[in-house]
């Protein structure tokens, strides 16, 4: 397929060939923790040093990573390293091919939110380093930000130019690079700021109950590791198997982030003003050599992450009969655009609403991926009939009423409902039993709990959805049709 | 995608075939799979946040 840039299936939504899914698991370690480690880590550390200290934060936080990814791993995981599609087709047997649109809009949502955060941190963060080092004048920071900024998003597009290949050769590289720099940082922290006064400093603004720190703690690493099931899709589907495709994702999404959080939490903790940003002040006590070392992490760490993201979402956004024809090139200006507006327009608006922005992740994606993982497998038994994928009309087995599955937006309704009732996400107030089981634990609980009623009470007794499809023995396409003619009928 | 484009829809339909036959050829996820990786997500969180308690 001659698609703009990119010269076959991978800059479709559909399935990839055996050919063009040949990343090694060393490869996709390599593009999942270049994905993992970026200045988010400092960010999501830095709200952990709220509730907790240390030593039971750098814990609380690997606990978290490790639980969030299970739900994506046993969620979109095992459909898009099946078969070789992306994040958005693999959740048309879930939502319906109409309803699919709703996973573009939360991809495309939090990606872009995810990048925008990136990319203001980049570019602030060398404004400022730029300015400490006396390159440019304080009064230029605001616009050298914007500029960092901008130039970063130019760099991403222009290296996804030919689509996915320049993130398997550079992933590797960015993440040796970006890991030795966080050790790096790491050493400085401790040096400059000592091992003592970083473990006996106090959490800043925790509650009475050590059990709710440690539950809120948690909850917001796992909420933070759910969004990953926005990227996960686009990554693994350039895997050939789910066996190459299940520990590079399970250690490359889990451990190296937590640890780079931990900066983020020490930073926070010993110097509350960093909000767990240690660049500046490691730079006003390290001078221009570790001012460098601050500026090629952040830079590479972030623009390597952003070009996944990029790539993720231009992938999803193809699913939209309005870019399925337009040349790659374009879909990847559509996914980075409003990346470049926010730049520019409203920087501080959207860093200030982080911590909200984490929740919301939460709310939405804790739901999505519990109906997911029921769906797939228990209720279809692993199996999908691909071709009714991309049947975008009633003669598809996904057309469910209309295109869309009453049962599966029910139950992310209700699991929506149970996230929001026990943490709300914009003021972080809490119900009992918040502080025993999380929020986002019992929202996909929930979710998956009344699709499963739902689907076996309502949608395979209508003979929707394609349920007994995959029952059906492989090859048997007729059989197939006949049944989804029916199903839709 | 427009499967009533002869092109597409031939190319589209050698991917969906080699799709389904890589996937029920390779299926190398089975229930040994899904519990393993659920008694690490389970047993290693509870581990890390029992440490974490009494730090």
């Amino acid at each position: 397929v001659t698609d703009g840039g990119v010269e076959n299936g991978t800059g479709t939504t559909w399935p990839l060939l055996q050919s063009e899914r040949q990343w090694g698991a060393f490869a996709l370690f390599g593009l999942a923790t270049s994905t993992s480690i970026a200045t988010w880590c400092f960010v999501i550390g830095g709200y952990v040093a709220y509730y907790l200290p240390a030593s039971p934060g750098t814990l609380v936080m690997i606990a978290g990573a490790v639980v969030g990814i299970f739900f994506v791993m046993i969620s979109v995981v095992p459909i898009s390293a099946k078969y070789g599609i992306d994040t958005v087709a693999g959740s048309k047997p879930m939502f319906g091919w109409r309803g699919s649109y709703f996973s573009v809009f939360l991809l495309y949502a939090s990606i872009i939110g995810w990048n925008c955060i990136l990319a203001i941190f980049l570019g602030q963060a060398s404004a400022e380093i730029l300015s400490v080092l006396n390159v440019i004048p304080e009064s230029a920071e605001r616009a050298t930000a914007a500029i960092c900024g901008l130039i970063s998003l130019a760099v991403v597009l222009f290296t996804l130019r030919k689509g996915p290949e320049a993130m398997r050769q550079v992933g590797p590289v960015i993440a040796v690079l970006v890991l030795c720099l966080a050790g790096v940082i790491a050493v400085l922290l401790l040096k400059n700021v000592g091992w003592h006064d970083i473990t006996h400093a106090k959490p800043l603004a925790a509650s009475d109950s050590k059990l709710w720190n440690f539950t809120t703690g948690f909850e917001l690493m796992i909420a933070n590791s759910l969004a990953w099931w926005a990227y996960a899709g686009g990554m693994v589907r350039l895997v050939g198997t789910r066996r190459k495709a299940t520990l590079p994702m399970l250690t490359g999404l889990t451990i190296p982030v937590a640890l780079v959080s931990t900066i983020g939490l020490w930073s926070a903790l010993a110097i509350p003003a960093s909000g767990g940003d240690p660049v500046l002040f490691l730079v006003d006590l390290g001078g221009p050599g570790v001012g460098i070392i601050c500026l090629a992490f952040i830079i590479l760490a972030n623009v390597g992450t952003t070009l996944v993201g990029v790539y993720c979402a231009s992938v999803g956004l193809r699913e939209l009969p309005p870019l399925a024809k337009r040349s790659w090139n374009l879909t990847t200006v559509v996914a980075i655009g409003p990346v470049g507006v926010v730049l520019v327009v409203a920087p501080t608006w959207v860093y200030d609403n982080i911590g909200t922005f984490l929740a919301f992740m939460g709310a939405f994606f804790a739901p999505v991926c519990g109906v997911q993982a029921v769906d797939n497998l228990l209720l279809r038994k692993r199996r999908l009939v691909i071709r009714e994928l991309y049947l975008n009309s009633s003669e598809s087995a996904y057309h469910y009423w209309g295109g869309f599955n009453v049962a599966s937006f029910v139950a992310i309704a209700a699991g929506w409902g149970t996230y929001v009732y026990l943490l709300h996400p914009v003021n972080f107030t809490s119900r009992f039993p918040y502080q025993y089981v999380t929020a986002s634990l019992p929202a996909a609980a929930v979710a998956a709990l009344v699709h499963v009623v739902l689907t076996r009470l309502l949608v395979i007794p209508s003979g929707r959805g394609g349920y007994s499809l995959g029952q059906a023995s492989p090859g048997s396409d007729r059989a197939a049709q006949s049944t989804a003619s029916e199903g839709s009928a | 995608v427009n499967p009533n484009h002869e092109q597409i829809s031939t190319e589209l339909q050698r991917r969906i075939d080699e799709a389904e036959a890589h996937a029920a050829r390779c299926d190398d996820a089975n229930g040994l799979h899904y519990l393993s990786l659920s008694l690490w997500s389970i047993a290693m969180p509870i581990l890390a946040m029992t440490v974490g308690w009494f730090l």
